[in-house]
């Protein structure tokens, strides 16, 4: 496995008042080259100490931050030159038209070829009608994709993205999240901090929950919902629930509800029982619509364990 | 090679931003112009010497020079801060040095701007002249290097104080002209005890070489030497650990 992040037992601290806060406390992760990782928190979970400290601009007190192999305080500008941040929250220098900007950045990294590459990043964004004009005039949507245009000047080979589409209208998310998934395609390594529950669903490959400058859980999609999910619900869209749930109640360990009047809820421990409730249902003398298996969506996975994090930590404390 | 290309990324911006900039656009052409017939117009109101419109024109020249790469050096540092794209310019492989230097460089070319058409002007209307160019040049070179090390100074106080460190950009240089005499004697209106003290500033000596091409000036040239170089390596020093702390105390993540 090629890691393209690793942080080991990351540590900041800050002196608030006269008592010391732990923005992160001995955090670990890995990222691996070419996927999407999301990272999830609440607001003040460490995720922007984080990204600081992986940006170079903020150092560790403890422990080793490195991305493609470099440290990230002590190799920062090196490293600088091979990786790019999109943060929703950021602007654009002065009055600069857009193509000034972009030259400008390209000058910063030293882009060779910088306007064949101006023209292509410009392209990529679809910003060609708007290379004139001063980027502070820009739609919120368009200096989304301005400031991905500007991120791509220097091909980096791991992208660290905060809130991309915070602020943004439904089609603007819908295109950024487009190219998010191109940049993957390229090969890219992304880091994603998003609080859009599903934006994180679509995008990532792996997400980590972090809360209280703590990582609580890292998995997949999948293993974070198994994590949860001590029963898992299977729906019945059927014409006579009544019938169904008679038809299935010889079957062991099975709850069984009706929370419509079209509707039957069967809660199973695991998807094992299918075989047998199919086999069941197909005595049925009604008609049957559809069987969905209800997985809990990533939202009420994050509040789980945020909420599991919070009970856990109370105890420790 | 590259670390020219970041160093020019900040001439190029300076100057791109300078063409819509209109307040920008008046630092160069407008107030330069305003201060210095404020002062040439009432000293030859009070009837004075031509030497002393001469030293008014070479102290507004000098002070130019040191004005403009302390200034260029905060503004380009704080209007990205107000443009909210500082962080744009931190997370970027340009080192401290490079930006200084680059800021530090548009300020050089604007205060040439400057000096040009000072000279220009006052040709026609004082008819005055560079009396000993080496002189002039060498008072110029060292001016310059004040003036960045000011920048360095301000920058390394602008991790901690944002944009507040871009009124210091305008306190230092008032602090050189009164200190330093860039228009008058020092020995004339400070008192005798004050004076040595007052001497050790290579800003001093820099205004005392300037004012010794009218025979005015007893610039001591190993202080201007050694001080230049020590306030140089101070103010580098001073940069850098600022910047180690504000980016260890996360001070600089709150800029971006």
């Amino acid at each position: 496995m090629v890691l393209a992040i690793e942080v080991i037992d990351v540590s900041k601290k800050y002196k608030s008042a006269n008592e010391i806060v732990y923005a992160l406390d001995n955090v670990s992760l890995k990222v691996k080259e070419g996927e999407i990782f999301g990272l999830l928190g609440p607001n003040g979970a460490g995720k922007t100490t984080l990204i600081s400290i992986l940006a170079g601009i903020l150092s560790n007190d403890t422990g080793s931050a490195k991305i493609l192999g470099l440290d990230c305080v002590r190799d920062s500008k090196q490293l600088q030159q091979k990786i790019n941040v999109v943060s929703g929250f950021t602007g654009a220098p002065f009055t600069l038209s857009c193509e000034e900007a972009l030259m400008y950045y390209s000058l910063l990294y030293n882009v060779k070829n910088a306007k064949e590459k101006i023209q292509e990043v410009i392209s990529a964004t679809q910003l060609g009608d708007a290379l004139k004009l001063p980027v502070q005039d820009f739609s919120s949507g368009m200096k989304q994709r301005y400031l991905i245009a500007k991120a791509l000047l220097n091909d980096p080979k791991v992208l660290i993205l905060d809130e991309p589409t915070v602020g943004l209208d439904v089609e603007s998310a819908i295109n950024i999240r487009d190219m998010v998934r191109k940049l993957r395609h390229d090969g890219r390594t992304i880091l994603l901090t998003t609080h859009n529950m599903f934006e994180a669903e679509e995008l990532c490959d792996r997400i980590a929950f972090i809360n209280k400058g703590r990582i609580v859980d890292v998995g997949t999609l999948k293993e974070l919902r198994e994590k949860i999910v001590g029963k898992r619900i299977i729906e019945i869209n059927c014409s006579d629930p009544k019938m169904v749930i008679k038809l299935l109640k010889g079957i062991p360990n099975l709850s069984l509800s009706s929370p419509s009047p079209k509707l039957v809820h069967v809660v199973v421990k695991s998807y094992a029982k299918m075989k047998e409730i199919l086999s069941n249902l197909s005595d049925a003398k009604c008609e049957i619509r559809g069987i969905t298996a209800l997985e809990p969506t990533l939202e009420e996975t994050y509040i789980h364990i945020i909420n599991r994090s919070k009970i856990e930590g109370e105890k420790l404390e | 090679m590259s670390s020219l290309v970041r160093i020019y990324s900040q001439v190029y911006k300076s100057f791109m931003s300078l063409k819509r900039n209109t307040f920008r656009l008046a630092d160069v052409l407008i107030w330069p112009m305003i201060f210095l017939f404020t002062l040439t117009f009432f000293v030859t109101y009070l009837g004075s010497d031509q030497i002393y419109v001469n030293i008014i024109i070479l102290g507004m020249m000098g002070w130019r020079m040191i004005y403009f790469p302390n200034l260029e050096t905060v503004s380009s540092f704080t209007e990205e801060y107000w443009s909210k794209s500082l962080a744009h310019l931190m997370i970027s492989p340009i080192t401290r040095l490079e930006f200084a230097i680059g800021a530090a460089i548009s300020g050089f070319i604007k205060a040439i701007l400057v000096v040009i058409i000072y000279l220009v002007f006052t040709s026609f209307l004082y008819g005055f002249y560079i009396p000993d160019w080496p002189t002039f040049l060498l008072g110029m070179f060292f001016f310059a290097i004040i003036g960045f090390s000011m920048g360095l100074v301000t920058l390394g106080l602008g991790y901690f104080m944002k944009e507040e460190s871009f009124s210091m950009a305008f306190i230092w240089p008032d602090i050189i002209v009164l200190l330093s005499g860039v228009y008058f004697s020092i020995e004339s209106v400070y008192p005798a005890s004050i004076v040595p003290f007052i001497r050790l500033l290579p800003s001093t000596q820099a205004f005392e070489l300037m004012k010794s091409m009218f025979g005015l000036g007893h610039p001591d040239l190993v202080i201007l030497s050694v001080g230049t170089a020590v306030f140089f390596l101070l103010a580098y020093a001073f940069n850098t650990f600022m910047y180690e702390k504000a980016r260890k105390e996360g001070k600089l993540v709150r800029l971006g």
